[in-house]
């Protein structure tokens, strides 16, 4: 611990220096608040200051409080103030101004002694703290790398899987179709038949993983756009209405030309194409899905609304994580569980928010996400690009 | 039966699948189980449709794509990738002034015929020299 003293006296310069001197320290001298302000800036280590109250220039206390404020703390300055000055008020503004420790004069070098000693332990202390938070930070920063080199690891791993995955999957998925198409009878037909429902589950399960896995991954890019979504809805609800899948269940578009959001259209898509088609997976024959939009400032919030079967408070709470199904025994629904964890993912991705809301089992169920809505700038030039295309 | 698909994968399913399709389809095939067969058979004067699997051990599709470049021996051919990535990645780029279409795995038997199907359309709208 390096010690400093500022006094203007010489006197008391020297008498401080020999009582220091007793006890095998030699001080840095400053004649003035000053000079002790430049010496004390050249000090990197921890420092222990004696600062006379009454010096010309900057007072003791005016110099503990620069101290305070403008010194850069990488170690601990202890400051005690020495003054002849002994009234109450006196020692409240001395240590109101950033000092330690209050010496009044005249003292002795027991006194002396025994305030160096209390400024030790302090700094002492303040070293090891400041230690202990820079070893923290080290360790959090360790360990947050640790962490990170453990998800791209996963993502990795993940991704290879998957991809591993499709080339087995390729034959059992092309000619497994052909081979039912020929089988003549009955009992292979349903082997058959079992075979491909199983491969196109396992298909759904890896191409779900693999969505959601490259969404997670740091290097997801959105190419954003401005999109209508009147259009973008109609592809969405023409396209599940009229595949395999069709059922009785009526869908139908209640949006508006003219609302334009700022999204990535692939994953708007996949957004809407899970939404709609998870509420056709809820449904009876005869129920309907709608999907509809509001707009309130530069938001735009969009709803798909059934009238299946609804879902429980607990069912609510769950719906976002990944691999839930509302009801694992119910196979025959061909859920993987993965749909809304990409919805949510994509939502989050666009800064909006999804949520569901139903009154309960039978009852029907809304999901509702938010979009942020298309500057009228970027509408005007997508706008005249789909022109443009539409010429050509 | 004339050849005018070759299939380059290092997976014997694939090949065997795609030979099964093809077969039925009545469009005549031979395979490569890598790049250096792709080329060997390119060499002996292969032309027509390369359907070309991307991942693929010592010269993957991309080093299999430039080889072929290289030696000269792109006129005439048309190249498919067969990818398990389900967009085409940035390495593409470079490469893909070379490459018509590509189909994901894995593919369905109508996916796959139909993507052939127009990669053939191509080689037959072609001069022949």
């Amino acid at each position: 611990m390096k010690i400093l003293i500022a006094d203007d006296d010489r006197i008391f310069r020297r008498l401080l220096t020999a009582m220091l001197g007793e006890i095998g320290i030699e001080p840095i001298v400053a004649r003035d608040g000053e000079e002790a302000w430049e010496k004390i800036q050249e000090i990197h280590e921890p420092m222990l200051a004696i600062l006379d109250w009454n010096m010309p220039g900057i007072t003791g206390p005016d110099l503990c409080f620069k101290i305070r404020t403008d010194r850069i703390e990488e170690h601990y300055c202890y400051l005690i103030l020495l003054t002849g000055r002994d009234k109450h008020e006196d020692r409240i503004n001395g240590l109101a101004s950033g000092a330690d420790d209050y010496m009044v004069k005249p003292f002795d070098s027991i006194e002396m002694r025994a305030r160096i000693r209390t400024a030790q332990r302090v700094i002492d202390l303040q070293s090891a703290l400041i230690k202990l938070n820079a070893d923290l930070e080290q360790t959090v920063a360790e360990r947050t790398a640790e962490v990170e080199r453990l998800l791209a690891q996963k993502d990795q791993f993940v991704n290879q899987l998957g991809h591993d995955l499709k080339t087995p999957l390729t034959p059992l998925m092309a000619l497994l179709p052909r081979l039912a198409k020929v089988a003549t009878d009955e009992r292979s037909r349903e082997t058959l038949d079992l075979l491909i429902e199983n491969v196109h589950y396992m298909n759904d399960l890896v191409q779900g993983t693999l969505s959601l896995a490259s969404l997670n991954s740091s290097s997801v890019e959105l190419h954003m756009a401005p999109l209508d979504l009147h259009s973008e809805v109609r592809f969405v609800t023409e396209s599940l209405g009229t595949g395999e899948a069709a059922s009785d269940v009526v869908v139908e578009s209640c949006i508006e030309e003219g609302i334009w959001v700022g999204a990535d259209r692939v994953m708007l898509r996949e957004l809407l194409s899970n939404l709609v088609g998870n509420s056709i997976k809820f449904c009876e024959s005869g129920d309907s899905v709608a999907v509809s939009a509001a707009v309130a400032g530069n938001e735009v919030t969009v709803t798909v609304a059934d009238t299946g079967i609804g879902m429980d408070e607990e069912q609510r709470s769950l719906i976002f994580n990944e691999f839930y199904k509302a009801d694992s025994s119910r196979n025959d629904r061909g859920s993987v569980g993965i749909g809304l964890s990409i919805c949510k993912r994509i939502a989050e991705l666009h800064g909006g928010r999804i949520w569901f809301e139903s009154e309960g089992l039978g009852k029907g169920t809304s999901a509702h996400f938010t979009m942020t809505v298309a500057s009228p700038e970027a509408i005007g030039s997508a706008e005249s690009e789909n022109c443009e295309l539409s010429v050509t | 039966m004339n050849e005018r698909v070759l299939i380059v994968d290092d997976d014997r399913s694939i090949r065997y699948t795609v030979r099964e399709i093809l077969t039925d389809a009545g469009i005549g095939l031979t395979s490569a189980d890598g790049g250096k067969a792709c080329l060997t058979k390119l060499r002996a004067g292969f032309r027509g449709v390369i359907l070309l699997d991307v991942m693929m051990p010592e010269m993957d599709g991309w080093q299999t794509i430039q080889a072929i470049k290289d030696e000269g021996l792109l006129e005439g051919n048309i190249i498919c990738m067969l990818t398990a990535v389900n967009t085409p990645g940035s390495e593409m780029d470079c490469l893909k002034e070379c490459v018509v279409d590509y189909v994901c795995k894995p593919f369905t038997e109508d996916e796959l015929l139909t993507a052939l199907e127009v990669c053939l359309s191509y080689i037959q709208m072609e001069p022949i020299s």
